[in-house]
């Protein structure tokens, strides 16, 4: 199939669908352009997948004879959209949005009309690599399952027009920023995500939602100007802004300057910091936490397939431009840093919503490590862990977003024996559980390999805290998801189950996601041999860590995650077909001979790590870390 | 090596994981003479583990659900798969996280059972495990700094026995022994005085007999693995494996149960420094291998 129409496909036509359901009257009829545009995204997701990696070289697009440059479309698509940043910023009167759009401004009017640009001509604008596959994939899949999920969940809601012309443009121009090779497009669809994720999270109009979108549009519009700063840099110091090109142009050392060695990392650690706040690590993480007062799927989209996985997708994008420099240490160490603290905070809440927004954190803080240790190794780890994670988070806030909607509540306390009374979702949310924390599940793959990383090293260095927060974030993580899966496995002995309530546009897309948790882990051998593609600077391959089909082999270790699976599932399957319980056997709980059922819960140590009190002290070694992200430029 | 050694490689490991559960049972029962000797009683024979656990199969089920014995059935499978894995010397590091895998299992069965002693007794595990996996991590870590590689085979080749390496490694691992054994001062999720044997209260019956055969197969995995310190030295090893469990009896007898919040302190502080110096000690002296 052609490449240019594919591309299509996957950007614009989602959002001329979201056109055409925002126009089309009655509920019935937005349904079916909903199921259709989930359709043609996966479908064209697939595509490109049996396609594999191409390049595309569109400068201009043929609007009624006349030739437009899809450049000063997009300089004019800039502008407007500062513009309603602004606008936005004025009428809420948060006026540090004001301040960063004005900020914005500068650089971007400096770039775009006082700085020499070569012609370019001929260059390739959108490069289709194995990672842009991937991210597609992520984006379309599950940006698909959660449109049909939303179809269930927005049913009698006020605003459902808006929301799903939003939902819809926001999976069109994910995909168009990881196909971008041109850092200054790729800005501009990053700055589309913001507005996105900002007019969804104030869906619901209330005060905590306008004051909850402020706070994600002021934090990413920071994140905005540090990264037009950096392309300004990079167009300053490599005479390019594409990606591909920059590749080259860094590994041969080609940068004019007049600033120190050192600052070679600059306009890439300006990047990161734009990155980190697109990703919500500390001290950025107040936004996405924020962010939990918009519907369900919103948290769901923002949170697996789109919004956050922008910010790592370029982490892992600029990892081999700063390969071997200060800045990738520090990197990992504030990637490290937000997945220890974050999986610490996580333990302290009960409000499912809230922890699940922590865990995510938690393991963006993870991808960011890995990306920042910076060795083929754990850049494949970063992968991984992007992949696993996107499945199995969807899947999580597809079932809280469930029970939510069911039973009105969050709060994992309430959601004690749930076994009984909503068993598939439940059961799947067990599911998803177990699949962020044990082996052999996905993340446990990428975990396993970051753990590998950061005890590979050929010099002491800072990395070596890296290890620290490896070992006690995964115990925390372990921690709080244990606890809530045992929650909903808490059954009273002779509570009589209730009838549940179906909805399948809500509970299809859990079971295909649940299924998806599994076959990802089945075709990690798979995926590592065809899916992942490291720059050549790294020196190795994941699919050289493939062994014999169906095990991974590394130089100092090796595990086979379809095996595991398979004896994972003997483990759990053989005592369930096993074990049968006699009527007669049945009896209720020891308790002293009190014959009572007391309630059970606590144990959250609010008073110990709970938010208020740890983050007095996060924040400030937070920010610390990232000052000393440009102080490790000057190094 | 090209031709494979069947004995080392495949015959021992088979004979010793059959022998492992009674090994297990008749190193409880030394237990229960020696702590019964120490507090001047006669104390039970030392097959009295066997005797107890085939009793159990002869009892009544009393049983609250099914979701609980799944994963006590799970945490048994799981315990022997790990013991399997470290045998058959497979990846160090996914060994600890199976083996992690079964304390996850039994926490998940101590609270669906729901009950209140099961719910107290799974928080605890859980706080336990937040105690010595950081620990066994690291020290796996340290393992594989000194040895080049997270594959158990690489500790065999070894031209030093890990003891002369990471010795206060391994004192840090006999801080946290008595977590994982189940004993004083540690033995805070069980606390059978306190909240009647904790996650696995509800337990009756055959499958309260299965729970004490995932015990014996437990102890005997810890004892292995500290025998991993010294591989180069038969007899050595056996001492130190020794050496561990007399260790574990005396400080069971000898000390008080401590509360959560006091083990997580002292654990973590002592385990620590042990751990850092250690590593500043093979960073220091350049016994570390790089990648």
């Amino acid at each position: 199939m052609d490449g240019s129409l594919l591309l299509l496909l996957l950007t614009l036509v989602p959002a001329l669908f979201g056109i055409v359901c925002y126009l089309v009257p009655g509920y019935e009829t937005k349904k079916y352009v909903i199921i259709f545009c989930a359709l043609v995204l996966t479908i064209a997701s697939l595509l490109i997948l049996y396609g594999g990696a191409f390049n595309l070289a569109i400068e201009s697009i043929s609007l009624a004879g006349t030739s437009i440059s899809i450049s000063s479309i997009i300089l004019v698509l800039d502008y407007l959209l500062l513009l309603v940043f602004l606008w936005f910023g004025i009428k809420d009167k948060e006026y540090k949005a004001v301040v960063l759009v004005i900020l914005q401004l500068i650089p971007l009017t400096y770039f775009d009309f006082f700085m020499t640009k070569s012609s370019g001509a001929g260059a390739n604008t959108f490069v289709i690599d194995q990672l842009s596959i991937v991210m597609c994939l992520i984006i379309s899949i599950i940006g698909s399952l959660i449109l049909i999920y939303s179809i269930g969940y927005m049913k009698g809601d006020k605003r459902i027009s808006p929301f799903f012309l939003i939902m819809m443009v926001f999976l069109g121009d994910m995909n168009a920023l990881v196909f971008a090779n041109d850092l200054v497009w790729m800005f501009f669809f990053w700055e589309v995500t913001t507005l996105c994720s900002f007019l969804l999270i104030r869906h619901y109009h209330d005060d905590i939602s306008i004051k909850a979108s402020d706070r994600a549009l002021w934090m990413n519009l920071l994140g905005g100007v540090s990264m037009i700063c950096g392309i300004v840099l990079i167009q300053y110091g490599y005479h390019t802004t594409y990606l591909s090109d920059l590749i080259r142009t860094v590994s041969s050392g080609g940068l004019v300057s007049f600033l120190p060695l050192g600052a070679i990392a600059l306009p890439f650690a300006l990047l990161a910091f734009g990155a980190f706040t697109k990703s919500a690590l500390m001290p950025f993480n107040s936004w996405l936490t924020g962010a939990m007062v918009a519907p369900t799927p919103v948290s769901a989209l923002l949170h697996s397939s789109t919004m956050v996985n922008a910010g790592v997708y370029l982490l892992i994008r600029i990892a081999p431009l700063v390969l071997g420099t200060y800045v990738s240490t520090i990197i990992a160490v504030i990637g490290g840093f937000s997945f220890m603290f974050c999986a610490l905070l996580a333990m302290s809440q009960t409000d499912s919503k809230r922890i699940l927004a922590y865990s995510t954190i938690s393991y963006l803080g993870l991808i960011a490590m890995c990306t920042g240790i910076n060795t083929g190794l754990a850049v494949t780890a970063a992968v991984a862990l992007l992949v696993f994670h996107a499945v199995s988070k969807g899947l999580l806030f597809l079932c809280v977003g469930k029970v939510a909607h069911d039973t009105n509540s969050r709060d994992i306390e309430s959601m004690e024996g749930l076994v009984a009374r909503m068993p598939l979702v439940a059961y799947i949310m067990v599911i998803g559980l177990i699949s962020l924390m044990a082996p052999p599940f996905g993340i446990f793959v990428g975990k396993w390999l970051a753990f590998q990383s950061v005890s590979t090293f050929n010099q002491i260095s800072l990395s070596l805290v890296d290890i620290f927060f490896i070992v006690f974030g995964s115990i925390f993580s372990v921690f709080y998801y244990s606890r809530w899966a045992g929650k909903l496995l808490a059954t009273k002995t002779f509570e009589e189950p209730k009838r549940e309530h179906h909805d399948w546009y809500m509970e299809l897309p859990l079971v295909v996601l649940m299924l998806g948790v599994f076959i990802s882990v089945a075709l990690t051998t798979y995926f590592f041999d065809n899916l992942i593609s490291l720059p050549t600077v790294y020196g190795t391959q994941p699919s050289q860590l493939v062994l014999g089909q169906i095990s991974l082999q590394s130089t100092i270790g090796g595990f086979s995650p379809l095996g595991f699976l398979i004896i994972f599932m003997i483990i759990i399957l053989v005592p369930w077909i096993a074990i049968r319980v006699p009527k007669s056997a049945i009896t209720r709980t020891y308790s002293c001979g009190t014959g009572e059922e007391p309630e059970l819960g606590g144990g959250y140590f609010q008073s110990m790590i709970g938010e208020s009190v740890i983050f007095r002290y996060l924040y400030p070694i937070a920010i610390l870390l990232l000052i000393a992200l440009f102080a490790a430029v000057l190094i | 090596m090209t031709d494979i050694d069947y004995v080392t490689t495949y015959g021992i490991p088979l004979v010793l994981l059959i022998l492992s559960p009674f090994i297990g049972g008749l190193l409880t029962g030394i237990d229960r003479k020696v702590t019964a000797r120490i507090q001047n009683r006669r104390g039970p024979p030392i097959i009295q583990p066997f005797y107890d656990t085939i009793k159990l199969f002869g009892k009544e089920d009393k049983i609250v659900n099914k979701t609980y014995l799944v994963f006590g059935a799970a945490y048994l499978m799981t315990v022997v798969f790990s013991l399997i894995l470290l045998l058959f010397r497979y990846d160090l590091l996914i060994t600890t996280f199976i083996f992690g895998l079964s304390f996850i299992f039994l926490v998940l069965a101590g609270y669906s059972t729901r009950s209140q002693f099961g719910y107290v007794g799974a928080t605890r595990e859980l706080m336990q495990m937040l105690t010595y996996e950081p620990i066994l991590l690291l020290v796996v870590f340290l393992i594989r700094l000194v040895t080049g590689s997270f594959e158990i085979g690489s500790i065999y080749s070894a031209a030093q026995p890990l003891l002369y390496t990471l010795p206060l490694a391994l004192l840090a691992i006999f801080v946290i022994l008595p977590i994982k054994a189940r004993k004083s001062p540690f033995d805070i999720a069980d606390a059978h005085q306190e909240i009647a044997q904790g996650p696995e209260t509800e337990y009756s019956g055959k499958y309260l007999g299965l729970l004490y055969i995932t015990h014996f197969f437990e102890l005997f995995f810890i004892l292995w693995f500290i025998g991993l310190f010294f591989v180069q030295n038969i007899a050595a090893r056996l001492a130190l494996m020794g050496i561990a469990y007399v260790f574990l009896i005396v400080i069971d007898n000898v000390t008080a149960r401590l509360r959560v919040d006091q083990m997580l302190k002292q654990v973590f502080i002592v385990g620590m420094i042990l751990l850092i110096i250690n590593l500043i000690y093979i960073i220091a002296t350049g016994r570390w291998i790089p990648a």
